[in-house]
């Protein structure tokens, strides 16, 4: 007799339903972890481009490169009347940019025309040693010098603290030298002029100690004194806007020589009189940035990305000045993003980062963005963050040319 | 043969079950991928916690207000009583934590209703708020990253990871310098060189003009050198001698007459009088009078160089570089040269303005007579442009050697020409003496005990002389009772209210300070020894009673060598979806420390002729009062005291719902205090005689005072809806209505004013006050409930040290 064994239906059904189950349980499985491998991979890249980001955002923040331009000319080596004359103050549109030094302009290019008097040229000297006399200030800290430079009834400050190595004085028909022989009467002066011709506005604060005066003379005559307000145009008051009426200013905030001597100004200098450059800043905002044209665009003559410097933000402590736009105009100002890879996958995050250096508050701040945009998701992520970093003066010390020197001993 | 059926093969059983065993395997396996996102988020966590430490680390030593180098306008920094003066409060001790807990700074304080449910590991966040330490969460930052600038208008772009992460510092800080002694003076002060004698003009209600040329002349003069350093000062600045102005003969032929020093050359002038240069000595007799003033300036300036023992002769050597290093050298020690050179040098410059180069070459001579002084002064000096250069550096280099030799002699004020760290003292408080105390009210039925530490420094103070925050003729009345234009101790003195108080002569050995201004403050006694140490007692005790203000040198540590175990405390990250509470933006603010509220140090207010202590009456002026008077009198505004960190995120007034249009309000959207410039003080007053309102809603909380009060009244400006007698301002700067914690703005708002885009109009002048902008924000709320505990998983932890002195890294 035949004797066949073979399984039941139900031991078929069964077993197929097990089946089922088991292979549903390893399909998700393995679903889940396909997807988590690639959300794990995919993060695990854009970890890595932020961590790159970061990286490269505090290598900014200390060599600065970002304003450099490598094999580009200094925009300007001898100060033009755009920039000197009557107007002061630098284009509102950037037209000017070709015409302004760059923070990495060589000294032996841009220095000594700067100072040139016809009575020697004057040589760089980054040393500031608070010990050396020739690093005090020697000039009318104590009073107004706005509309009274020229004629001043405390005295012709240019004896003391001048640019120029000749000064004449008022009612005279030639000129007296200051001090032949000496430093003590003219390097104050000559640093402060050759260092903002030479390197630009920002670069210029930059490079003064935070105790450094604002402030010199210029002769022969008239014996004008270096007015921050006349040289970058900066109005009483930001304008208001919907074209209201020009408000008449309270007390002028933060022109030098302005403030009255009263009795906080006994406590803190900057209260009554701003003078150094850390005071200054209390009020001031300034901020490296790239240039725009009316329209937004970038200048045809900035296609290597020329910079441009000095958006100043006159900010006000008076409550009632205190509009916050220009506070919005220098952010947007600052930005200057650059991607981090040059080419990358096309799936592959892309990764910009940007550091916006400003000084507000007294502060130096070296603002730091690195953002992450995901083509697959149109999601953009960012980290934002402040440090500290090298100065400008570091950043300049550290380009060394084949024969050893560096920017500043040229 | 056939074998057995039940010996072959695997039963469906056994199948089944090896088949269930490896699929558990496997699952298990492919369960350990998900982990990799875990690991990969625990990285992103890590990038993110290192760029907010490295921020903790820049807002540590920038300078800014925190790690408060610069402290901006200044809120008053003289109190009598230590606890007055801000300076020893805990928010400006240099800690990591307070740099953090920063107004301007990406990280915040997580309010400790939220804190408290966050479980971590060995329970490090509970024990860090149950030692009074924040935690830390991070905030959107400001679009521009200024302290003003608007929040950021797209919150998409910020990190969704870095809203889970919390800071915390562990590790007890450690005792740290102060920027200034609270209650005796704040140091030597500044001042360029050369320069006249310090001086301010007061007024009650508005900041007052001075030389040069900014308006005119309005309020007391107040000598402060004079009355402060040096009586004799007072003669620089106005003799009692005058002098016949030339060409200014009257119709009888009788010559006016003047008198010498600094600010009658000043007048002499015509600044003040009109703003223009044309207007400045534009004929001939007022180029002589100029003239003559300038030397009578000069020669009342030389005066007092030989009160302070020069004498023309070896100053008028100093003109080569040579004469005036050796003359330096021994002469710096005495503050009073130090001053005689900072005022001759600035007299002697005014010359230049008005002699020629030939003039000054061959001499100009000064031969006024000043015979009404004590001692008087007959002297002839000849003046050339070699003296004026020569002294100015002389000025220069005195002025800066007195500095070099340390900050502990105060004499003379540090040269502004060049400022350094070492121009500062070193000051702690002394935690081995016992603490300065006194019962308020000192009298009636004054029970509540005050206490503060003493301070010390390394070395005694010499000359400390005589704050200028009390000199004894501070007051809303005339303290120049002599009539002859300045305050000085000439005045006699009167009695009453605000007309004269006691002057701080902080070196008043164990009897206190005396009523009255001493005559002759510089002159050593058995109690004035001409050091500021522990036998002065310059504090009051109480009535009739005085009480010592600085600990000895030898209690002061701060230049002691120690281990850097000693110092070191740990940063501590971790993550945790606190923002899924649903109360995550409503819960009120962390504490905020009280010294962030602006506040000035009293003025005193003798309330009876007769009294001759510091009592509650002298230094309890109204709060209001005192916060008007930090923004009148300092300059203080809101926007620049410290705050609550959380000041723009706050919350208005829940119940004003604002955006896009008044008529339409939407329930989840409130004002913000975006626009902290809009705390200023008296131009939002409530109606009231006088006041003007310049908001629609007046509760919009703009002048968060402590108790403003309608005046005459004991009714708050601004009650709180649901507790009236609680100001809703106040509750706003504590943050009671919570705030925008995730960052995410629902619009700007312009425009104050009864029509929301009309300007204000200001109660002070009438001039136009411009639009302000406010930014609105949703109140938004998260689907865990407030009696749920969440886990926070430690991501990472920083080693630092703590530093020790306030200072800015890069500045």
């Amino acid at each position: 007799m035949n004797d066949r064994r073979a399984f039941t239906l139900i031991e078929i059904l069964i077993s197929i339903g097990l089946g089922l189950i088991i292979i549903g349980t390893v399909y998700a499985g393995f679903r889940v972890s396909t997807q988590a491998m690639i959300v794990c991979n995919r993060m695990s890249i854009e970890n890595r481009l932020l961590t790159a980001g970061f990286a490269r955002s505090l290598q900014e923040v200390d060599f600065w490169s970002n304003l450099d331009r490598p094999g580009h000319t200094p925009c300007r080596t001898t100060p033009t009347k755009a920039i000197n004359g009557a107007s002061g103050g630098y284009a509102g549109d950037g037209s000017d940019s070709t015409l302004l030094p760059q923070p990495f302009t060589d000294v032996d290019q841009s220095w000594q025309d700067a100072l040139s008097d016809n009575a020697g040229t004057a040589v760089y000297d980054h040393v500031w040693l608070p010990h050396d006399p020739k690093t005090w200030y020697r000039g009318d800290g104590i009073s107004g010098l706005y509309g009274y430079a020229d004629d001043s009834v405390w005295g012709d400050y240019g004896l003391f603290a001048c640019a120029t190595s000749q000064i004449q004085h008022r009612g005279q028909s030639t000129s007296v030298g200051i001090d032949p022989g000496s430093d003590l009467h003219t390097w104050y002066a000559r640093q402060q002029k050759g260092l903002k011709y030479g390197l630009g506005f920002y670069g210029w604060w930059d490079y003064l100690p935070a105790n450094a005066i604002v402030n010199w003379y210029e002769g022969p005559r008239p014996m004008v004194p270096y007015e921050l307000r006349d040289r970058y145009g900066i109005p009483d008051a930001p304008q208001p806007p919907n074209g209201a009426a020009q408000a008449p200013p309270m007390l002028p905030v933060s022109n030098i020589g302005r403030y009255p001597l009263w009795m906080g100004g006994a406590f803190s200098s900057h209260n009554d009189r701003p003078v150094t450059r850390a005071s200054f800043l209390w009020e001031q905002g300034l901020g490296i940035c790239a240039p725009r044209a009316a329209n937004g665009a970038i200048p045809a003559d900035d296609a290597n990305e020329a910079l441009r410097l000095n958006r100043w933000v006159h900010g006000s402590r008076w409550l009632h000045w205190e509009w916050q736009t220009p506070w919005n105009l220098l952010g947007q100002k600052l930005s200057r993003a650059q991607p981090l890879l040059t080419s990358r996958p096309r799936d592959w995050p892309q990764v910009t980062w940007d550091v916006r250096r400003y000084k507000m508050f007294s502060r130096t701040v070296n603002e730091c963005f690195v953002r992450v945009f995901d083509p697959l998701t149109a999601k953009m992520v960012e980290i934002n963050f402040r440090t500290t970093g090298t100065t400008l003066r570091g950043a300049r010390l550290q380009r060394v040319d084949v024969a050893g020197k560096t920017l500043d001993d040229r | 043969m056939r074998r057995s059926p039940s010996k072959v093969g695997f039963t469906l059983i056994e199948i089944a079950f090896a088949i269930a065993i490896v699929s558990g395997a496997v699952l298990v396996i492919m369960a350990f991928f998900p982990m990799g996102i875990k690991t990969q988020t625990q990285a992103r966590f890590k990038i993110i916690a290192a760029s907010k430490v490295l921020e903790m680390m820049e807002w540590f030593r920038d300078g800014s207000g925190g790690g408060f180098i610069t402290d901006g306008a200044d809120n008053d920094k003289e109190g009598i009583m230590p606890w007055d003066s801000p300076m020893s409060y805990r928010t400006f001790a240099p800690d990591l934590e307070v740099a953090t807990c920063n107004l301007r700074g990406g990280l915040k304080p997580l309010p400790r209703d939220i804190a408290y449910r966050i479980d971590s590991d060995g329970d490090e966040i509970r024990k860090l708020l149950d030692a009074g330490g924040y935690v830390f969460y991070c905030s959107p930052s400001y679009m521009t990253g200024f302290l003003d600038g608007p929040l950021p208008n797209n919150d998409t772009a910020w990190m969704p990871e870095s809203r889970k992460l919390l800071v915390g510092v562990t590790g007890y800080p450690q005792q740290n310098s102060i920027l200034y002694h609270p209650s005796v003076k704040v140091g030597p002060y500044q001042e360029f060189y050369p320069s006249p004698p310090t001086y301010t003009h007061e007024t009650y209600v508005q900041r007052p003009n001075t030389h040069p040329g900014d308006g005119t002349w309005t309020g007391r003069y107040i000598n402060l050198d004079a009355l402060c350093r040096d009586p004799d000062i007072a003669t620089v600045t106005c003799s009692v001698s005058q002098y016949d102005v030339p060409g200014s003969a009257d119709a009888a032929g009788v010559l006016q007459k003047a008198f010498f020093g600094y600010k009658p050359y000043h007048e002499s002038t015509g600044i003040g009088t009109d703003a223009s240069d044309a207007g400045l000595l534009p004929n001939a007799a007022a180029q002589d009078k100029a003239k003559a003033a300038s030397q009578a300036y000069v020669l009342a300036a030389y005066w007092y160089a030989k009160r302070a023992g020069l004498t023309w002769t070896n100053l008028q050597a100093l003109t080569s570089i040579s004469a005036i290093d050796g003359f330096v050298a021994t002469n710096h020690q005495d503050f009073r040269k130090v001053l005689a050179l900072r005022y001759l040098a600035h007299a002697l410059s005014t010359l230049s303005r008005h002699y020629s180069v030939s003039d000054l070459t061959a001499g100009v001579v000064c031969d006024l007579n000043m015979t009404a002084e004590t001692p008087a002064l007959t002297d002839d000096l000849r003046v050339t442009l070699d003296n004026i250069k020569g002294l100015h550096e002389t000025c220069l280099r005195m002025a800066i050697e007195h500095a070099d030799q340390g900050a502990y002699d105060w004499g003379a004020p540090r040269p502004l020409n060049r400022q350094v760290m070492m121009d500062n003292p070193l000051c702690a408080l002394d935690l081995w003496s016992p603490a300065i105390k006194a019962v308020l009210p000192a009298t009636g039925s004054g029970t509540t005990v005050h206490r503060q530490w003493k301070a010390c420094y390394p070395k005694a103070i010499r000359n400390p002389g005589v704050p200028f925050s009390y000199t004894g003729r501070i007051g809303a009345n005339n303290g120049d009772t002599d009539a002859n234009g300045v305050t000085d101790h000439r005045d006699p003195a009167t009695t009453g209210a605000w007309n004269d108080q006691l002057p701080r002569n902080l070196d008043c050995g164990p009897a206190g300070c005396t009523f009255g201004v001493d005559p002759n403050p510089t002159a050593l006694t058995a109690d004035r020894d001409g050091v500021l140490d522990e036998k002065d007692h310059p504090v009051p005790a109480g009535p009739g009673a005085w009480q010592g203000a600085v600990g000895p040198p030898a209690h002061c540590n701060l230049t002691r060598p120690f281990e850097p175990f000693e110092r070191c405390r740990q940063v501590v990250v971790w993550a945790v979806d606190w923002q899924s509470y649903e109360d995550f933006e409503t819960a009120p603010s962390a504490p905020v420390d009280s010294s962030r509220y602006p506040i000035v140090a009293p003025y005193p207010v003798l309330t009876a002729a007769t009294q001759d202590h510091w009592s509650s009456a002298w230094t309890q002026r109204a709060p209001h009062e005192r916060q008007g008077d930090c923004y009148h009198k300092c300059g203080l505004m809101m926007s620049e005291a410290v705050l609550n960190p959380e000041q723009v995120l706050l919350f208005r007034e829940p119940s004003l719902v604002q955006l896009s249009s008044e008529t339409l309000p939407r329930s989840d959207i409130v004002m913000t205090v975006a626009d902290i410039n809009n705390f200023g003080g008296n131009y939002d007053l409530p109606p009231s005689p006088g006041c003007v309102v310049n908001e629609v809603n007046p509760l919009a909380g703009e002048s968060p005072e402590i108790t403003q009060l309608f005046p005459g009244t004991n009714t708050p400006c601004w009650p709180a809806s649901d507790q009236p007698a609680l100001s809703a301002n106040r509750k706003i700067f504590v943050g009671a209505y919570g705030a925008n914690r995730n960052g995410v703005p629902a619009g700007v708002l312009s425009g104050v004013g009864p029509n929301r885009n009309d300007p204000p109009i200001s109660p002070w002048g009438g001039e136009v006050m411009w639009s302000r902008y406010y930014t609105a924000a949703k109140v938004d709320g998260g689907s865990v409930p407030k009696t749920v505990n969440l886990r926070a998983t430690t991501v990472c932890r920083f080693n630092y040290y703590d530093g020790r002195v306030s200072g800015a890294l890069r500045n």
